[in-house]
Order: C-alpha cells, then sequence, then structure tokens
C-alpha cells in the first residue's frame, strides 16, 4: 500500500514508517495538516494515518477538509491520537477518519489495525 | 513543541506553541473553569502520551529483533526501558485521572448497577487472583443502583480488588460482599491478607503514601490508587473506610447513595 502519514512528532514519525516499511507498505509523510491535504490531492494514498494535533491544519479539520473533496474523499484516514478519551474518539469519527489508533502504539497489533481499517472495518464510537 | 505556563496575580496560563490548546485557570472558579481545566488536562495528556510513544514504540521493535540480534544483556536493558516507560504510562494516566476527579464538578450519571458493575469489576481481577492462587469469592445480594460514574467508579473498586489480590498471600481468600442501608449500598472487599498496621491505617488514602514493604510488592504502582478510589467514591457522596488486623486481614467498605429516581426496573440484577 501507499499510505501517507501525517505526524508533526519526529520520533513518532520515524516509528510509524519504519513500522510500515517493514512490512513492505511505501510511506509519505506530511509534518502539518496543510501539506498533508495538499499532498494527499497530488499523490491520492491507498491510506492516511492522521495525527490529531498538527500544526498549521489540525488533523481533525485536515481530515473534514479531505472528506469535503470529491477527489480524496473515498481515501480512508485513520486518526492517531495521544489523547483517546470517549470525547476524542468521537471528535475523530465525526470528522470523517474510519478509526483510531491510541497512542503508545502496540506495535504488535498495529499492521493489523491499519490492514482491517483498509479493507472496511469500522469503529463505532 | 514547546509549553509555557505563565503564572500572575491568582491566573495560571499555559499555552502549547504549535497545538490548538491554549487553557487559562483562575484560582477563584470561573463559571467555565471545569472546561479549561479538562482542556488543560487533555493537553498534558497529550504532551506526556507522545514521548511514550517513541520509548516504548522503538524498545519494542528492538526486543522483536527488528533491528537485528540483540545480545542477552542488550535483551534485559532494553525490557528495563519498556517497563519503565510502562511504568511511567500508568502514572501519567493515574495522576491525571486524579487530577480531573475534581469533588466539585457534578457527577455524570449512567445510572450505575451495582452489581453488574461488581460482577464485571470482578470477573477482570479474576484472572490476576488465579495466577497468584488467591480465591476470588463473590457474596452480592440484589442491591439497588447507584447514582454514578461507571467507569470511575468500576476504576475505584478495581483498585480496591488488586490491591486485596497483591496484599493475600497464596492461598488465601478475597471476598466481595453486598448489603443495603437506608439510602446507602455498601460493597465490601475483605481479604485474608498480611493486614495493615494501625499508624498506616489512617494514611493509606494520602497520595503517594506507602507502606513499608520488605519485597518488591510496591514496584510499578503509582501511590495513588486508593487516593483516587477514596476521591471518587467522597466525589459520589459516599464514603471508604478500611478496618484491619496485621497479620489476618483487611476489609474495605465501599458506601454509595442509593440512587432515588422512581425506576424499579433499574432495581437490582438485570
Amino acid at each position: 500500500m501507499r499510505v501517507l502519514v501525517a505526524e508533526d512528532n519526529l520520533l513518532n514519525l520515524e516509528l510509524v514508517k519504519d513500522l510500515l516499511e517493514m512490512s513492505g507498505h511505501t510511506v509519505e509523510v506530511a509534518q502539518d495538516g496543510r501539506t498533508a491535504v495538499e499532498l494527499a490531492r497530488q499523490i491520492l494514498p491507498d491510506v492516511i494515518l492522521m495525527d490529531v494535533q498538527l500544526p498549521r491544519l489540525d488533523g481533525l479539520a485536515a481530515t473534514r477538509a479531505l472528506k469535503a473533496d470529491p477527489a480524496t474523499r473515498d481515501i480512508p484516514v485513520i486518526g492517531l491520537t495521544a489523547n483517546a478519551m470517549p470525547d476524542d474518539r468521537r471528535q475523530v469519527l465525526e470528522a470523517g477518519c474510519v478509526g483510531y489508533i491510541a497512542k503508545p502504539i502496540d506495535t504488535v497489533r498495529f499492521l493489523d489495525r491499519v490492514t482491517a481499517l483498509v479493507n472496511g472495518e469500522r469503529e463505532v464510537a | 513543541m514547546s509549553l509555557f505556563v505563565l503564572v500572575t496575580d491568582g491566573t495560571v496560563r499555559l499555552s502549547i506553541e504549535g497545538s490548538s490548546v491554549n487553557a487559562e485557570l483562575g484560582v477563584a472558579e470561573q463559571p467555565d473553569a471545569g472546561r479549561a481545566r479538562s482542556q488543560l488536562l487533555s493537553a498534558f495528556r497529550h504532551e506526556l502520551h507522545t514521548p511514550l510513544t517513541a520509548i516504548l514504540g522503538f524498545s519494542d521493535l528492538l526486543k522483536n529483533r527488528s533491528a537485528g540480534e540483540l545480545t542477552a544483556k542488550q535483551e534485559r536493558y532494553v525490557d528495563n526501558i519498556r517497563r519503565g516507560g510502562l511504568q511511567l504510562l500508568h502514572l501519567v494516566d493515574t495522576v491525571l485521572e486524579y487530577a480531573s476527579v475534581q469533588s466539585d464538578a457534578p457527577v455524570e450519571d449512567d445510572g450505575a448497577a451495582a452489581r453488574s458493575l461488581i460482577e464485571d469489576v470482578a470477573a477482570a481481577a479474576r484472572a490476576e487472583a488465579e495466577r497468584k492462587g488467591v480465591t476470588l469469592e463473590l457474596h452480592t445480594i440484589a442491591i439497588s443502583n447507584v447514582v454514578g460514574e461507571r467507569p470511575r467508579l468500576a476504576r475505584a473498586l478495581r483498585q480496591l480488588l488488586d490491591n486485596a489480590i497483591q496484599f493475600t498471600p497464596k492461598g488465601g481468600r478475597v471476598t466481595v460482599l453486598t448489603s443495603e442501608g437506608e439510602g446507602f449500598v455498601q460493597i465490601a472487599v475483605e481479604d485474608t491478607g498480611i493486614g495493615i498496621a494501625l499508624a498506616d491505617q489512617k494514611r493509606i488514602f494520602e497520595p503517594f503514601f506507602r507502606v513499608d514493604l520488605t519485597n518488591d510488592e510496591g514496584e510499578g504502582r503509582s501511590g495513588l490508587g486508593l487516593a483516587l478510589a477514596e476521591r471518587v467514591v467522597n466525589r459520589h457522596g459516599g464514603s471508604l473506610e478500611v478496618t484491619s488486623v496485621p497479620g489476618h486481614g483487611s476489609a474495605f467498605r465501599m458506601r454509595l447513595p442509593v440512587f432515588s429516581r422512581p425506576a424499579e426496573t433499574r432495581l437490582g440484577a438485570p
């Protein structure tokens, strides 16, 4: 798969990128929400991993922008959140994400979770 | 990302550069102080979980040999980093939960069915009891529902059960008993464990108070579990008390007000 990862923390960006690349996926990165939206329109990735708190345009606003655009509307967006409390989870799903992955990331389950969400599994609020 | 905390005459101002959070906390309670406080705690959680993601994630990768083979010593060090990271994660979450349980904020009522709550919590604790060779028994009668926030009450009860299991030697017994008085229900957790010295009984609900332990029983504990449990119970208008005989066991009694809205269907077991 071609995966776009939007994450502003460089350590966590490297972690997610390595996890995906180790399984043979291609990774493109963006470090802010606006770049993520622009890049998504250009490369039309198979899935987007979107950190919720991003500079310039936060991850929820970026997701809403992608969902409002017919060109990117169908790309599944998975929220990455370091604050997986019920309210935050609901916000992530309301913005249009198909699901979320909580930080700290469970590295053993990470890839299965991404694959399941890409293949149509849906989170319930 | 930088975190700024500014303290000026009676006002704490916090802002995190690069994120949308900008919370203010007045010392004099403002109408929206609860919301600002909750935003602040949410920002803390995010800021603290972010570096923990790197610590735990990369130590996982090393441990799984994603970066090549490890010597026995290297594996041990990686395990230690990971355990330390997990302890820190537990501590961060407990401290933030402790800070967020404000006794002055209104209790959000989920209409907690006391009996199913006890059964769920006991079921979750059972594996640890079995691992330790401690018998876990429930003697629960049908009791009224309580007014309450189910996740927090469950966490408080779980803390009592975890403590009881941890401080009861193999072959011992932990019992959960319910009873009901006028306007309140009581949930008691009794154990046949090592007990608590009289001088310590008054102090165990203090944050970060630790009973002197000769072994490593205290490892990985936040020192906030009972303080948090008491805060949660008090917030619900209830009380949490302990009696104990050193060498014979302890009993923690949690009393919670009965849910008083007339709704017979909510009473007792489902």
